[in-house]
């Protein structure tokens, strides 16, 4: 199988900080990859450059076959690399419904149309899929609400399904357990599980317990390198990480 | 699931009231002792406010120079009409609205490379060099500081708008056209988007959007709503005044709109008139005549401190509750 992302070497630099110091990767159709490491290991630099938020200083991304380093945020999402992020960056005075809608709209019509006198309801397959990414997210019946307004787990499930809603064939998710309740988190599980089915995912989470319950490989990474790579038994067994970061001394 | 447009709260019937309001501006001003032309002048800067509402109140970026597009609209079609270079009034319009669009896209394409108060201080710098070069190097063409005389008075072949009232007749019928076509944008995807820049850039970004290019054409059409208010301005005082590329003019449509209430469309027009009434009750009255601009800025600090999203933005709001409380 070819690997649908191809991530060679990144580093990203600082100034003389070099947060990620030559990490490749490979992520495989239809699995769910996490990416762990202590606070300040890089996982989010990381993550960032392969939304394409940021450009790596030196390395290479490849996403199905073409070179995607540096192309910017926009053009990687409009390729099918769709990212959640950590601090919930929704729409807040728009609806639950528009807010799935802007991302829709990018997936449906393109990254710019001057259509000024069209209409939403005239932009094809538009509402089935803000119908479909807010029963995926469970948030149908919240679908008029304003979006500010919405509990916090809910603004988390909100976060994942403006990701959702462009279409990724490659779903980035950056921490979306962060600050729930067991309860929370026990449903964010169960939303990625039904999602690993239709599209290839890659997470950053501190949780433990998400992350052994839904990986197929795990990537370690500590002061910008990678420390290990595989299995979740093979991480578990993992002496170095073990030290570095499972049972040593971690801030966490 | 039904999808609305983004924001949309009602129907057909905002377009209704707006043309009721228009069909009673005039009787309601001579009932205050005003006249005709009072309201002429706040239909134009309502008009040319509505541009400003579509970069300001639905994108989110604050321009301190949109009065380049309203003397440059404004230049463009008094020459063209006093030179008989144009004979039709909607022609000459449609010219200086289209040149002030021009100069909009290339403005734009670089002061939009900023974004904030940087953003604000580039649209600044390029209003005064348009003050500027109105005054100094193209003064065979815009008069200088005397401006352009002698604009003749509005008419479409055989039909005359001569009179004050026909006059408003014009404006009104401009203006109505101009918030029915601003109300399409805003409702659109294309306006969605807009909305969506509004509230998170970086976000709208994210998700796939062209982020630049929606600005950029935002600002192209503030542009031609100036230049076409512009051109109405000149046509309604028969003389064009080169006060229109001045920095006040930029930032009293700011206060207008922000008084009136950004993201209304309406905003600016009852900015504009809450403005005009107030400079001139203020201004006639002889024991504050000193003193008047003092006690607009006081009243205007009273009226953003109580209605913080603007006179419109208060008024909607409470008519939304109360249907809500029905």
């Amino acid at each position: 199988m070819t690997a649908m992302l191809e991530a060679r070497a990144l580093t990203k630099r600082f100034g003389g900080l070099i947060a990620v110091d030559g990490v490749s990767l490979s992520i495989e159709e239809g699995t769910v990859t996490a990416l762990i490491g202590p606070n300040g290991a890089g996982k989010s630099t990381f993550f960032k450059m392969l939304a394409g938020e940021l450009p790596p200083s030196s390395g290479e991304i490849a996403f199905r076959g073409e070179t995607i380093t540096g192309c910017g945020v926009a053009r990687a999402c409009r390729m099918g690399i769709g990212k959640s992020h950590q601090i919930t960056q929704i729409f807040p005075s728009l609806t639950v419904a528009e807010n799935v809608m802007i991302p829709a709209l990018a997936a449906r019509r393109g990254g710019f149309r001057a259509d000024i006198f069209g209409s939403v309801r005239g932009v094809a397959g538009l509402a089935e899929l803000v119908a479909r990414t807010l029963a995926q997210v469970g948030l149908t019946e919240r679908a008029a609400m304003r979006a500010g307004d919405l509990a916090y787990g809910e603004k988390r499930r909100l976060e994942i399904g403006l990701a959702l809603a462009t279409e990724p064939k490659l779903l980035l998710l950056d921490e979306p357990a962060a600050g729930m309740s067991p309860t929370e988190t026990l449903e964010t599980v169960a939303l990625i599980r039904q999602l690993r089915s239709s599209v290839t995912i890659v997470i950053v989470e501190h949780d433990m317990d998400v992350v052994f319950g839904l990986a197929d490989r795990i990537m370690v990474l500590q002061n910008g390198v990678t420390i290990a790579y595989g299995t979740p038994d093979e991480i578990r067994a993992d002496a170095r990480v073990r030290d570095a970061y499972l049972g040593g001394a971690d801030d966490e | 699931m039904i999808l609305r447009p983004v924001g949309d709260r009602t129907d057909w019937r905002v377009e209704g009231a707006v043309a009721l309001l228009l069909i009673v501006l005039p009787a309601a001003l001579g009932a205050f002792g005003a006249g005709t032309d009072l309201g002429t002048r706040i239909l134009i800067l309502g008009l040319f406010g509505i541009g400003v509402d579509l970069i300001f109140g639905y994108t989110g970026l604050l321009s301190f120079g949109q009065a380049a597009f309203y003397g440059t609209g404004g230049f463009v079609t008094a020459h063209l009409l006093i030179a008989h270079q144009v004979t039709n009034s909607l022609g000459a319009l449609a010219i200086g609205m289209l040149v002030a669009a021009a100069f909009g896209a290339l403005i734009g394409s670089l002061a939009l490379r900023q974004v904030g108060i940087y953003f604000a201080m580039l649209t600044l710098a390029f209003g005064q060099l348009f003050y500027f070069m109105e005054n100094s190097p193209l003064r065979a063409y815009t008069g200088s500081e005397n401006g352009l005389p002698g604009v003749p008075k509005p008419s479409v072949g055989a039909l005359d708008f001569s009179s004050s009232l026909g006059t408003y007749i014009f404006v009104a019928v401009i203006y109505f056209a101009g918030f029915f076509i601003a109300r399409r944008i805003v409702r659109s995807p294309f306006g969605a988007v807009l909305r969506a820049i509004l509230e998170n850039p970086e976000r709208a970004l994210a998700v796939g959007h062209n982020v630049p290019r929606y600005k950029l054409v935002a600002f192209t059409l503030a542009a031609a709503y100036g230049g076409l208010a512009g051109g109405l301005l000149g046509m309604f005082q028969g003389y064009m005044p080169p006060e229109a590329f001045s920095i006040d003019q930029s930032g009293e449509i700011i206060i207008m709109t922000v008084i009136g209430g950004p993201g209304t469309l309406i905003g600016p027009l009852v900015g504009a008139g809450v403005w005009t009434l107030l400079r001139q009750a203020l201004q006639n009255v002889d024991a504050i005549a000193g003193v008047w601009k003092l006690i607009l800025g006081v009243i205007f600090v009273l009226l953003i401190t109580g209605f913080r999203r603007g006179l419109a933005g208060g008024a909607i709001a409470w008519w939304q509750r109360l249907r809500a409380a029905r």
